[in-house]
């Protein structure tokens, strides 16, 4: 659409019918609103960002900004362009009209210190523009190291360093006050000369126009001026956008310190956090690609918010089936799933059950035996009885150990073999045990005295240092990547310096003193010592988000921490790991990454997130309680299969979202099916993959690579990061000659005791074995088809031996097998 | 014999290599004692146990003599056996013994380092089977930790009774690092046990069943290690206990208070008695039933209420048992003496923070949280009354806050070391502070000094068995090694075990201070983990044998 301003100064009535819908295609509403409803422009250089929203007699907002028409009532006063932007013109007051058919709306508006004329001001407009523009992003000059020489503070967060940046640095050659438009500044983000960047924006462009003007007035930074505290977005969070209607205008604006608030919306830079969902342009609208849900992330200077947009379509021949529910879960995902019109899955058979809630429990799959006794079991309830004994089985403690040893970054390299053992031996015990989730968290950041006789405490071990300790409690307990705070603002999210280092301080008088036993460390906390903001130099006072400053009289600061970490009232801790549970279960978290929890990064279901966490605070932290919670949801239980109606569904959880095996229980899983489990250096030969305290407990030695290799090759992660971003998921080519011709694989199904070996020496059929070894990879009979396909194969080979090999082989390949599904 | 051409003699064959490996080992084998079938001795009756090792059998294949560090005679069991690597004895207490004991294998050529033993009125029995019938308690086992495995032991428990499961290997010199798991019958773990706050890494598991019947006691080495010895005892009560005072002196015969770990019971009294000939060092001794570790010292032990004020030096004996406790003592100290203050409990619960003040100013401070091993050092200032306060730097109370801290006046931060005499012919395997003489020789030594500031010279003096030995020597004062022939008695009988002792001292301001003989690096290739009885390896072992030609070094002088 257009934007064309009218300026109609010489009818007396300045009227703006540019993109006025017909009125065959306007919407019947039953409400009008606009936003603001006053407001006062102060300056030449500000403007304001008028909204109007529309209420269909279905109850949809509808965003009518560009199709209303504006009506101001005094001539020359001020201009409304089709967007709803205003522009003053001259000082007063007046009103004005927002009309849609037959609704009309009104806005007080008055105008001040329009005639004089307004500085360029460095804080308000040059900085803003150079952080939307990018300029001062993080991938360019906004780096730590700048980019080409030119370094500016990530979205001007650092003034001072600007200033001298854009005014002094390379002998002040980037700003030509006496022709403004030779300048540097102005030059680079045109194109007029080389940048690497590109082009920023054009010479007509509000941005440049600012630039200009202020190198123009002298390139002068403000003195006193007020800071800004914070932004507001209209709509707030949370507004529900209909297509063909899914477009919607932002309008922000800045709070300062002496309580003014100005429209900075032209100034603030935009941002959708699912890019297939929605996209937004650099004046602030949104625009709706496809149904679900999108934060917008507006950032002003270095202050973010980030309302949730959900997007909803209709989608032809869907109708919502009314599947009961199993519990609040399926309740939860339901409600999304009708509103953005997915289908949910039916429940997966028996088998796919039986196979999918082993290797999510206890990490390995079905025996025979275990597969006849389920199927045995005719009773309704079966799958619930199931869940409750793999609950309680030692397997289920000591996978999930291991997955906890991930994130606390158990390896003999940062702890010391015997430090492996004793941590891993704690939290083997604590998942046993269903430790309290929050007594689990205090035990671990609370630990003193020695790492021998307080295991948790190598948690101070692996994270050996003030930033490395907060760092991975943050990432840990908090579900936030902070790491990008210790040098500046964080790019993506709220946290700044100043909150980075309010959170060390926690840390920071922990001492870890080395003893004469090893692996050991001697926890203690000085009763002083302070952090020092390195940009400011001056201590920072103890942080937590949410909270702020908190005065703690007790001189270990981990006890204030810890004391405001599990408090009920955190609203982050619990949700944290109901998210990681979630994400463990079902193979991708309501937050995701779910270690990365920002208000740029929403969750797919908000109001399930709470009601998990509810539950899990309410449940006394109780871990086991909300595994088996999920476990026992339709949403858990569906199957993988995708329908008409949700295959495009990749984030709402309508269908079970397949997943490759891990590295340990692939190896665990082949052992399962050949009947040779592979063995491990350091630990008995009956301890499975899915069990190794650490994956570093075996020496290198290049004669046995093809073993050491296989769990790499399939992702196991190293233990160097607390991210869980280290086990890598993605599909390579090693991992298909691993399976294809690599040596584990080979050794399995070549030895000569193997289960195929064995069973055709005991005069076995080529059929029963089959069928068997469908069962251990599979947990199902092999069909006709699949059996007359692998018997023919057999039969045309003369060893059959070598052809059973061949058969287990090919089952081990299939995607069936090799997967979660 | 067919000579090989020289392109051949440059082909090592493998067997050939292997053979040579062989040899060399061989000759290099030491006599070691390694491990032993049992940890425990029979306190009042005899006890057969296995001792395995290298060369405890010489080339006639006579047993090695045991040393014991209690009366006993010893019997070997198999004289006709020509294993080098096992030996069975029988030892019998002459009388009765209790606590840590310790044995050592010699003979007239070398002496093997010391395997220590719990003495026990019901000595372990050897580990069941894991589909045995279910033991019943109280039982005491000994064994040796499985390689990459682990033993499950049945036992029987009793609904409403507890339990308590312990461990006793650290505490006897073994590497392990053991673990205690307790599962029902159906593999459901019901608690487990690690490292404890007072014994270390020798765990303790208390447990009340509900249901009692059939459990498995699993017992490991946490990092799987295997042949790793050890005693595991269950029974209603622990036997690990604390002292207080945790020091005692040297020759002193004084009430203690014991209290067991693990019981809700309040301390009992015993008596506790040091032998006049001990050597300073940690000591594990049964006192009231309880097994408990005690420094042993030259210095007088004070313990807190008894006196506020003591004479230096002096053990100052405390305990915290209230939160945010801080103990004070004081001591008068002369202008310019050099103070040294140190914990001797190191490895517990209490880690110490001390500050020293003269009136309301502080003068030194120290945190043994920063430095574990350190301690505090300062130069008396001015003369008069010095005020020490101590605290747990964790402001803990409760079972092992006992501390003993020494303050001394009369010590220097030298110590003394073996050096490599050029003079004396090694004998085959011997070890600096494992060696064998004959009776009547003159113990070629050489004894170097890390001076660490002190000057001055060093008088050098040496007692075997608590008896002075002759001459004394002197560390000139501008050196820092000096030769030193120490005069070995002439009359043995038999070969002898003995334990020569070396101490320095050097004046200084009209003071006479004591410097120690460091042997920890030679220990430390006896013992890869902190041994719990450094008295015994504080001090050279001393083979002395009656003089027989053809052998010794005596010989060796003569045919000189």
């Amino acid at each position: 659409m257009n934007q064309i301003i009218v300026r109609a100064g010489w009818v007396g009535v300045t009227l703006l019918m540019i993109g006025f819908a017909n009125a065959a295609d306007r919407v019947e509403i039953q409400t009008l609103d606009v936003y603001p409803t006053q407001y006062t422009i102060e300056g030449s250089r500000e403007r304001l960002q008028i909204i109007a929203t529309g209420t269909t007699v279905a109850g949809i907002s509808i965003d009518l900004t560009s199709q209303v028409t504006y009506e101001v009532d005094k001539p020359g006063f001020v201009s409304v362009d089709s967007a709803g932007r205003v522009i003053p013109s001259t000082n007063g007051s007046g009103v004005i009209r927002v009309h849609y058919g037959e609704w009309t709306r009104e806005i007080q508006l008055s105008t001040k210190k329009i005639e004089i004329p307004q500085d360029v001001s460095f804080d308000l407009h040059t900085l803003p523009a150079l952080a939307q523009t990018g300029c001062s992003g993080g991938s360019c000059h906004g780096s730590p190291n700048g980019k080409a020489g030119f370094r500016l503070s990530l979205f001007g967060s650092d003034r001072e360093l600007d200033r001298i940046s854009l005014t002094q640095t390379l002998y002040g050659r980037r700003i030509n006050p006496i022709e403004p438009e030779k300048s540097l500044l102005l030059m680079k983000p045109t194109t007029a000369v080389a940048h690497q960047g590109g082009k920023r924006f054009d010479q007509g462009d509000l941005q440049y126009k600012l630039l200009h003007d202020w190198i123009e007035q002298g390139a002068k930074t403000d003195r006193d001026s007020a800071e800004c505290v914070g932004i507001e977005i209209f709509p707030p969070t949370g507004r529900t956008l209909t297509f063909p209607h899914a477009n919607q205008q932002l309008a922000v604006v800045a709070n300062f310190a002496d309580g003014s608030r100005r429209d900075v919306t032209h100034l603030a830079k935009y941002e959708a956090s699912d890019p297939r969902i929605a996209d937004v342009t650099r004046t602030g609208l949104v625009r709706g690609i496809d149904r679900g849900e999108s934060a917008i992330i507006v950032r002003y200077l270095h202050h973010i918010e980030a309302p949730l947009l959900t997007f909803v379509r209709n989608i032809e021949g869907f109708a919502w089936t009314d599947p009961p529910a199993a519990n609040y879960v399926d309740q939860h995902i339901y409600l999304k799933l009708k509103q953005l019109q997915y289908l949910p899955g039916e429940r997966c058979d028996e088998s796919t059950f039986l196979r999918r809630v082993y290797l999510d429990t206890i990490g390995s799959l079905p025996t025979e035996e275990e597969i006849d006794a389920y199927m045995a079991d005719r009773s309704p309830d079966r799958r619930k009885r199931l869940i409750d004994r793999l609950l309680e089985r030692p397997e289920y403690a000591k996978f999930w150990a291991q997955k906890w040893g991930d994130l606390l970054r158990v390896s003999t390299k940062l702890i010391g073999n015997s430090g492996v053992h004793k941590f891993s031996r704690w939290l083997e015990s604590s998942v046993a045990s269903n430790q309290a989730y929050d007594q689990f968290a205090r035990d671990i950041l609370l630990a003193k005295g020695s790492t021998r006789q307080q295991p948790a405490g190598n948690f101070f071990r692996s994270a050996g240092d003030t930033s490395d300790a907060m760092e991975t409690a943050t990432q840990v307990f908090l579900g936030t990547r902070i790491q990008c705070a210790k040098c500046h603002n964080h790019p993506f999210e709220r946290w700044t310096q100043a909150n980075y280092y309010g959170l060390s301080s926690f840390f920071h008088r922990l001492q870890r003193s080395k003893t004469h036993r090893k692996d050991e460390a001697l926890l203690w906390s000085k009763t002083t010592g302070e952090v020092t903001h390195p940009a400011t130099g001056e201590t920072t006072k103890p942080w937590v988000p949410v909270a702020g400053e908190i005065e703690t009289a007790d001189p270990d600061r981990r006890v204030a921490f810890t004391n405001w970490l599990t408090s009920p009232d955190n609203p982050l801790f619990a949700k944290i790991e109901v998210n990681r549970i979630w994400a463990q279960l079902n193979g991708r978290g309501i937050v995701e990454p779910f270690d990365d929890f920002r208000d740029s990064n929403p969750p797919a279901n908000g109001p399930l997130l709470d009601a998990l966490a509810k539950d899990f605070v309410n449940s006394g932290y109780d871990r086991r309680h909300i595994i088996r919670t999920i476990l026992m949801s339709n949403t858990y239980q569906a199957t993988s299969t995708a329908n008409d109606f949700n295959s495009s569904d990749l984030k709402y959880f309508s269908h079970y979202s397949p997943r490759m095996l891990t590295a340990e229980q692939l190896v665990d899983a082949l052992g399962n099916v050949t009947g040779k489990p592979k063995h491990f250096f350091g630990v008995p030969k009956t301890t499975k993959a899915t069990w190794i305290p650490a994956p570093d407990l075996k020496p290198h030695d290049r004669g046995k690579i093809g073993d050491i290799e296989f769990l790499k090759v399939f992702g196991q992660p190293e233990r160097q990061s607390a991210c869980e971003c280290e086990r890598a998921k993605d599909v390579s080519l090693g991992q298909a000659l691993e399976l294809l011709n690599g040596k584990t694989v080979h050794d399995m199904l070549t030895a000569k005791d193997n289960l195929l070996h064995l069973s055709l020496a005991n005069g076995m059929e080529p059929a029963e074995v089959i069928n068997h070894l469908y069962r251990r990879a599979l947990a199902r009979e092999a069909t006709k088809a699949e059996l007359e396909v692998h018997l023919r194969y057999i039969e045309s080979h003369d060893d059959m031996s070598k052809a059973i090999e061949d058969t287990c082989w090919a089952i081990m390949n299939r995607n069936e097998f090799l997967f979660q599904h | 014999m067919r000579f090989l051409s020289r392109k051949q003699s440059l082909v090592f064959r493998p067997q050939v290599t292997w053979m040579l490996f062989l040899l060399l080992t061989t000759l290099a084998n030491a006599m070691e004692l390694h491990n032993s079938d049992r940890s425990t001795l029979y306190a009042d009756k005899p006890t057969v146990i296995e001792l395995f090792g290298s060369d405890l059998r010489d080339d006639k294949h006579i047993a090695a003599r045991l040393w014991t560090s209690f009366p006993a005679t010893v019997e070997d069991l198999d004289p006709e056996s020509k294993d080098r690597g096992r030996v069975r004895y029988k030892i019998t207490p002459t009388k009765p013994i209790s606590g840590i004991v310790a044995i050592r294998g010699f003979n007239r050529n070398e002496v093997s380092q010391a395997l220590m033993f719990f003495a026990t009125k019901r000595a372990g029995i050897s580990p069941p089977e894991e589909h045995a019938e279910p033991l019943e308690l109280p039982l005491t086992i000994d064994l040796r930790s499985a390689a990459l495995g682990e033993q499950k032991i049945p036992i029987n428990l009793q609904p409403g009774i507890p339990f308590v499961a312990e461990i006793l290997g650290n505490r006897l010199g073994s590497e392990i690092d053991a673990l205690l798991v307790l599962q029902t019958s159906d593999g459901e773990e019901l608690a487990f046990g690690d490292d404890h706050l007072i014994t270390g890494s020798d765990p303790i598991l208390r447990y009340e069943s509900k249901v009692g019947g059939l459990h498995y006691l699993t017992v490991r080495d946490v990092e799987y290690r295997g042949g790793l010895r050890m005693h595991l005892r269950i029974d209603t009560e622990s036997i690990s206990g604390v002292s207080f005072p945790s020091a005692l002196s040297i020759g002193e015969t004084r009430s203690v208070e014991v209290t067991p770990i693990h019981a809700d019971t309040p301390p009992t009294s015993s008596i506790a008695s040091i032998p006049a000939k001990s050597t300073p060092g940690v000591a594990g001794l049964s006192l009231a039933d309880q097994l408990v570790t005690v420094r042993q010292t030259n210095q007088t032990v004070y313990v807190e209420g008894d006196q506020t004020v003591v004479p230096i030096p002096a053990i100052y004996c405390g305990r915290l048992s209230e939160q945010n406790e801080m103990d004070q003592v004081s001591f008068a100290a002369i202008q310019g003496s050099k103070i040294r203050i140190d914990s001797l409990i190191h490895g517990g619960p209490f880690i110490g923070q001390i500050e020293l003040f003269r009136g309301e100013q502080r003068i030194a401070q120290h945190h043994w949280g920063l430095d574990l091993n350190g301690y505090l050092n300062f130069t008396v200032p001015k003369t008069g009354l010095y005020r020490l306060e101590i605290k747990d730097c964790l402001n803990r109370t409760g079972h092992g806050m006992e501390y003993a801290i020494s303050i001394r006046d009369d010590f220097t931060p030298a110590v003394l070391k073996l050096g490599n005499s050029k003079k004396r012919k090694k004998r085959r395997n011997e070890r600096p502070h494992r060696i064998a003489v004959d009776a009547g020789e003159s113990l070629e030594m050489n004894i170097r000094v890390d001076r660490r500031g002190v000057v001055g010279p060093i008088q050098l003096m040496a007692s075997l068995d608590s008896v002075p030995c002759s001459p004394h020597a002197e560390i000139d004062e501008k050196k820092s090694d000096v030769d030193w022939a120490i005069k070995i008695p002439q009359t043995v009988a038999t070969p002898t075990l003995m334990h020569l002792e070396i101490r320095g001292f050097v004046q200084e301001s009209n003071r006479i201070l004591e410097i120690p003989l460091d042997l920890s690096e030679h220990s430390a290739r006896d013992y890869k983990e902190v041994t719990p009885l450094p008295s015994l390896v504080n001090r050279i072992a001393i083979v002395v044998s009656p003089a027989t030609p053809g052998t010794g070094n005596a010989d060796q002088k003569e045919n000189e």
